[in-house]
């Protein structure tokens, strides 16, 4: 059981920006990723999504702070020196980014993003073998004439297919994670559903472990094994898509199921669900529970400290909040 | 019928100069008609590319239509505008009673400007203009109508949230009394939580001020809920109307039936037979559908198919149906 464990989050802490008045991304995230596992990351913006699964990364920016530990296959990352690390995002993680065309290099053609990507494994690749391992991996996302498609440059795509190839080149080095960040945001409903019809297939077949990053609950769950649902920088609920949708825990989670226009809702018949307030400001985070300040079972105790991380019953469903352990 | 449009058309250079020729154009609007009743929300949906905003820009007036009619039958006077029609004359009738608020708080508001300048920048020019003391009284009215601290004027866009600005670009367009208002993806940027206070506030606001809405988004969901009647576009054209209901639940065109099982959570009724549209460098000949539809036979290659009538208040463009 231990072995299956890829990447396990423990305590991580992320802040931004100037020592006197820093950006709470993340406050404390424990998250554990096991081979061929898809974990669903759910939240609205600044809630600390993109900010949790880019630890996995290791990447040191000017103004970030962090704490906590990233362990893969049980190393701390923090602990690897330059090289090793680098050599760890090569082979071992694949990015699948938001907006496939302000991802991709304009003046590149579709060839040389392979062969680039190819040549951080294997400097010495042949053009050759390239051109032959980057047509398999665009047959494999369905592209059609790969061959000619490769001498193409990004502008002559759309976006859905951009977004094929860029899943293709984070697939070019066989990596055991990969982290979709919003991947189909910026598409539309119908090239979406493809675009993850495509995904939960490649997933499926080479038993990736996914951590899939969307603010939109519905395709989380019809992705992922497990939910996460995070709010102002710590992760209020999780557990299998099952248990989180069926038997939500977290007042939050209930909210934004409820505030969702749902079939057959009409304004003229009903009002939608609404949740007071707007998304903390991450300058200032709310003292105790971050979401105290819109929940409508908020009590006194609910602002004076961040409440445990509770197991429900003794299955793998866990939340935080102090009103629900009472009851 | 507050608006008629009919047979409008609008197609864009693809490349602007002295020295270009012209010829190669995109044809992003072409040859559509449809009616919204007063008081009703008339919604678009449709993917990028499928010609929602450029219809909605041009029945606001932001475009030039190339060919086509649009009237509008407004409480106080009626309009009707073609080709020939300049620009600016087009404005002056009828920008004050149709109203576009736009997608991106954060990008429509000018962060240098304060509220007061925002609210009060256009509405100057109008003719509605009765002086500053006036205009703060109104403002303030609508600020409590829409939920908003009427002590607000000196702040700037930078001091508020997404939904609080999405707010204020609502109050903008409310400060002219407009009887139309067109909303372009006014909840896409705002967060779920969010989103749900705003479309309580455009449907109460419709109520409360009889307003019409014509409201365009990607997002299905929304539209179903906050519209009566749905027109879906795709490559410029409607390929089916009808009320929200008959839409969601008995989709008869197939790009809609499959637009609405590609919903998350659900499956796709059929596979298409192509990822990619039509290119629309060129003017239509064929149903702009025909090389995604599984269902396309010799006619929907070669002839358009035209809205017609199957049932009370349902259109559908389809050779099939």
């Amino acid at each position: 059981m231990e072995n299956n464990v890829l990447v396990e989050i423990k305590k991580l802490h992320v802040t931004f920006g100037h020592l006197a008045k820093p950006v709470y991304a993340v406050r404390g995230v424990d998250l554990r990723l096991e081979s061929g596992q898809v974990i669903g990351i759910v939240g609205e913006s600044g809630c600390g999504k993109s900010v949790t699964s880019s630890s996995l990364f290791a990447l040191d920016e000017p103004n970030k702070r962090v704490s906590g530990q990233v362990l893969y296959r049980g190393e701390d990352l923090a602990g690897l020196s330059a090289k090793r690390r680098v050599e760890y995002r090569r082979k071992a993680l694949g990015l699948v980014s938001q907006e496939p065309s302000l991802s991709f290099d304009p003046i590149f053609s579709i060839y040389k993003c392979f062969e680039e990507t190819f040549r951080l494994v294997e400097p010495k690749i042949s053009k050759q073998e390239v051109t032959d391992r980057a047509v398999k991996l665009l047959e494999m996302v369905e592209i059609s004439n790969p061959e000619q498609r490769l001498r193409n440059f990004p502008h002559q795509f759309s976006g859905g297919m951009l977004q094929r190839i860029m899943i293709a080149l984070s697939l070019a080095n066989n990596p055991e994670i990969l982290v979709a960040d919003e991947p189909t945001t910026a598409l539309d409903v119908t090239t979406q559903s493809k675009i993850i019809a495509l995904l939960k297939g490649l997933q499926s077949k080479r038993k990736l472990a996914m951590i899939f990053i969307s603010h939109d609950i519905n395709l989380v769950a019809d992705v992922s094994d497990m939910i996460v649902v995070m709010y102002g920088g710590i992760v209020l609920e999780q557990g299998p898509k099952d248990e989180v949708l069926g038997k939500t825990l977290s007042p939050y989670t209930e909210d934004l199921l409820l505030a969702m226009p749902k079939d057959g809702q009409n304004y003229k018949q009903e009002r939608l669900y609404t949740i007071k307030g707007a998304v903390p400001d991450p300058q200032n985070p709310p003292s105790g529970c971050p979401y105290s300040p819109r929940c409508k079972f908020a009590e006194a105790v609910c602002s004076q400290k961040i409440p445990e991380f509770v197991q429900a019953g003794d299955s793998s469903h866990y939340y935080r909040c102090v009103l629900r352990r009472h009851q | 019928m507050i608006i008629r449009v009919e047979n409008l058309s609008k197609s864009f250079k693809l490349k602007a100069g002295l020295f270009t020729s012209g010829k190669s154009r995109v044809y992003a609007v072409d040859d559509v008609s449809l009616s919204v009743k007063k008081g009703e929300s008339f919604g678009i949906v449709g993917e990028s590319g499928s010609g929602k905003s450029t219809l909605a820009r041009l029945i606001a007036g932001a475009y030039k239509i190339d060919s086509g009619r649009l009237e509008f039958n407004l409480t106080e006077k009626n309009f009707l505008f073609d080709s020939e029609t300049r620009l600016s004359k087009f404005r002056k009738e009828s920008g004050n009673r149709v109203k576009y608020i736009f997608q991106d708080p954060a990008s429509s508001l000018n962060p240098r400007m304060s509220i007061e300048e925002i609210l009060f920048s256009g509405y100057k020019y109008s003719g509605q203009w009765k002086g500053r003391e006036e205009a703060r009284k109104k403002a303030e009215k609508i600020f409590s109508l829409i939920g908003m601290a009427s002590n607000i004027f000196d702040k700037r866009p930078s001091d508020f949230s997404g939904g609080q600005r999405q707010r204020i670009s609502i109050a903008r367009a409310l400060m002219f009394d407009p009887e139309i208002l067109i909303c372009d993806e006014i909840v896409s940027a705002l967060d779920l939580s969010i989103q749900s206070q705003i479309l309580n506030l455009i449907a109460d606001l419709k109520q409360e001020l009889s307003l019409t809405l014509l409201f365009i988004s990607h997002d299905l969901s929304v539209v179903s809920y906050i519209c009566d009647t749905i027109a879906v576009m795709y490559g410029g054209i409607i390929l089916e109307l009808g009320s929200s209901e008959q839409i969601s639940t008995k989709p008869l065109h197939p790009y809609t039936q499959f637009l609405y099982s590609s919903m998350p959570g659900r499956t796709p009724l059929f596979t298409e037979t192509s990822n990619q549209g039509l290119s629309q460098l060129e003017k239509l000949h064929s149903c702009p559908y025909f090389n995604r539809c599984p269902y396309a036979d010799n006619k929907c290659r070669t002839e358009k198919p035209q809205l017609k009538k199957v049932s009370d208040g349902r259109e559908v463009a389809c050779w099939r149906v």
